[in-house]
């Protein structure tokens, strides 16, 4: 994790997946969901959401390294819902 | 023409019959034809065979995803399936949100063409580059739902997505749709039981690339600010809050509801606004969900708490339902639509072209041409829920009654004679979803649409905005798109729009982030910009206007090679002509000479031949598809 912790809030999350391909083009400067930090995990039966933040390498994912290098992280700037949020550590 | 970037690059051919896999480039067929619905559109109409049925298995079931599918483009993540229309015998197209066309394209395909048939009931499983035909074990006979979830505990890999058929798609009902995501539905033309007559019961995909596009940084802040203008829009937030069912109402009181299979055109005010008011006080929204990349989020997470319904839960519930089930059938209680739908979902059956057989059931019975003798012993009565819900199970299975409808009203209509064919709402053979009395280049965009009773393929609803002639000229070139009754200047109007629902088609975003929607959303110049800057295929809007006019052409083509439609397909049922309006409108009617005239003028505007209603071998040449003349 970098200088920033990205908090979710689960029940906000309309699963639009706008945050997972933002923190994609981050990584690698092109869209996906395998290169991504965040995965959307929803149960569409239930209504819900869970946002899941890689905090270490997985599966070929990178961890969250906070967006260090933007003036807020991009998942944040996308989120239409505003279910992320930033603690700066 | 090429896109060179944010393509998934391949095309992946499955034959079921010899259960063979092959994969090829996209690129030879996008230098001619767009990615996304182009492609799609030629794909279909040279690879179906001439003078097969509908469910033969020789015919091409085709997927694919739109060409801005994948990127950050807001709302873009929409699937056209196409395929031989199994109501009309022509062309045959349904669009689905959620999240299958982007992984589709992060797995490296745009399209995925099905044809021949399994001996065995399969699905196809798609990992990245590997794909594999799957004996269907222990998924046939099972539901929508219930097929995704053994599914998932079977497939064991991140972004898991899938599509599926139920009960009636295995059945080859017409009215199957397939259920992409668990609550997204590809619906109309029968797609659901095309995939049945192929034995294909489901295709899984999860892709782990990811799509470069052509300038990055320019994308993203053009789509960024997109996304932000967006939701500052009042329509984005009406979505966003209460789904499309608001518009039920509205159009209600301007009455333009199909009421009790078209025989009136507007229900009771107080039940319309009982359901008004069950979507604005949220009695069972519980939150907004949005399809892949979309900020705007218009489908609605609802549950049924109490009452008989209780229990009820799931999405995406439109406003198209509460015509279905609130308008056709005489339900106006919003928890048993809710309930109805949520059971079509299950089954796998289109609401609209389920509802539709059933509203011309009730209609018969209605008028003594159906008895309890022809209905299994059930009695048929408007807004009965308990038997219509039967009726939907019996239409899934194809059981007694159930077999008659399940092939659209005017199949059942013919089968069953009795002067019955009147009651049978339908445009070229497809049941209508739509009232058309009122709002004149709306029933002209239905009438003529080349899937067959659609408002999806180039119906306006500008006509239903309180917006000024100025304002008319300067976006449409004509005074009178806000003007519901005139047939003026309705045929451009339509045109246009049957381009621009065509352009988006193309790119796979969605028609509810645009100028379909309302004039402050997406437009032809904003999905433009977002075209180049994604795909380095640079066009401007005039341009890729004229795309989304070619794409009109291969359907047409795919019509003349098909079917015998001609001008007299383009009339809408007899009593649109003959019933008035009721409402606000009351009165109001499609007076033949000025459909003639409309006609005349639609044909006349692209330089079409008036007698036939079809284009000239120059017309097609001018579009660039000299083969087709």
């Amino acid at each position: 994790m970098g200088i920033s912790t990205i908090l979710p809030r689960h029940e906000r999350c309309g699963a639009c997946n706008l945050c997972v391909l933002a923190c994609s083009f981050h990584h690698e400067g092109a869209f996906g969901r395998r290169n991504s930090s965040i995965e959307i995990i929803k149960n569409e039966r239930e209504g819900e959401v869970e946002i899941v933040i890689f905090d270490a390498a997985r599966d070929g994912r990178r961890p969250c390294d906070g967006c260090a290098d933007e003036e807020r992280p991009l998942c944040v700037q996308w989120c239409p819902v505003g279910a992320l949020s930033v603690k700066r550590n | 023409m090429t896109q060179p970037f944010a393509i998934g690059g391949n095309i992946l051919r499955v034959d079921l019959t010899r259960r063979a896999v092959t994969v090829e480039p996209t690129a030879p067929l996008n230098l001619r034809f767009p990615a996304g619905m182009g492609v799609n559109n030629w794909l279909l109409l040279n690879e179906t065979p001439l003078g097969k049925a509908p469910l033969d298995p020789d015919n091409p079931l085709i997927f694919t995803a739109g060409s801005l599918v994948g990127t950050m483009a807001a709302t873009a993540c929409r699937m056209t399936i196409s395929c031989k229309n199994v109501l009309t015998g022509g062309f045959g197209a349904a669009s689905a949100g959620g999240n299958f066309a982007p992984e589709l394209k992060y797995a490296g395909f745009d399209h995925i063409v099905v044809t021949g048939r399994a001996a065995q009931p399969v699905y196809i499983d798609i990992d990245d580059g590997n794909v594999t035909i799957c004996d269907a074990d222990g998924l046939w006979g099972e539901t929508t739902w219930e097929t995704e979830k053994i599914l998932r505990a079977r497939i064991d890999r991140p972004t898991l997505e899938l599509l599926s058929i139920g009960p009636a798609g295995e059945s080859m009902a017409a009215a199957a749709c397939i259920i992409v995501s668990r609550t997204r539905s590809a619906s109309r033309c029968g797609v659901g039981a095309v995939m049945g007559s192929k034995n294909l019961k489901a295709i899984a995909v999860s892709g782990s690339g990811a799509l470069q596009v052509a300038e990055p940084e320019a994308f993203m802040a053009e789509s960024l600010a997109m996304q932000r203008y967006l939701m500052g829009v009042d329509t984005t937030k009406n979505l966003r809050n209460f789904g499309t069912s608001t518009s039920f109402e509205a159009w209600n009181k301007l009455g333009s509801i199909p009421v009790r299979n078209y025989q009136a055109t507007q229900i009771d005010l107080d039940e319309a606004d009982a359901i008004a008011t069950a979507v604005k006080e949220k009695h069972y929204i519980e939150k907004a969900f949005g399809c892949f990349a979309c900020p705007v989020m218009c489908s609605q997470y609802q549950r049924v708490k109490s009452g008989p319904h209780a229990g009820t839960r799931g999405e995406k519930v439109e406003s198209q339902d509460y015509w279905d089930f609130g308008g056709k059938l005489g339900i106006s209680d919003p928890a048993a639509v809710l309930a109805l739908s949520e059971h079509c979902t299950q089954l796998g059956l289109d609401n609209t072209n389920a509802t539709n057989p059933i509203a011309w059931a009730l209609e018969c019975y209605q008028r003594g041409l159906l008895t309890t003798d022809d209905t299994d012993g059930l009695e048929l009565a408007w807004g009965d829920v308990e038997v219509i819900s039967q009726l939907l199970t019996k239409i899934a299975y194809r059981e007694g009654i159930g077999d008659l409808l399940a092939d659209g009203s005017l199949a059942a209509a013919e089968r069953l004679g009795r002067n019955s064919e009147r009651f049978a709402m339908h445009m070229k053979g497809q049941d209508l979803a739509e009232e058309m009395r009122v709002f004149k280049g709306w029933a002209l965009a239905i009438a003529v649409a080349e899937r067959g009773g659609t408002h999806t393929q180039g119906g306006p609803l500008t006509e239903r905005m309180p917006l000024q002639p100025e304002l008319s000229m300067q976006r449409f070139g004509v005074p009178t798109a806000f003007d519901p009754t005139s047939y003026e200047h309705k045929a451009e109007l339509v045109i246009y729009y049957q381009r621009f629902h065509n352009l988006l088609e193309i790119t796979g975003i969605c028609f509810y982030a645009t100028y379909w929607c309302g004039l402050q959303m997406m437009g032809p110049d904003e999905v433009a910009r977002l075209y180049s800057l994604a795909t380095g295929d640079n066009k401007t809007a005039d341009e890729l206007m004229t795309e989304g006019e070619k794409i009109l052409y291969l359907q047409k083509a795919f019509n003349m090679r098909h079917t015998t439609f001609d001008r007299a397909s383009d009339y809408p049922p007899e009593r649109f002509m003959n019933e008035p309006a009721t409402g606000p409108h009351a009165g109001e009617r499609l007076e033949r000479p000025d459909w003639d005239r409309l006609l005349d003028e639609y044909y006349g505007q692209r330089g079409w031949d008036l007698a036939s209603g079809k284009p000239t071998a120059e017309n097609f040449r001018a579009v660039g598809l000299p083969e087709l003349a």
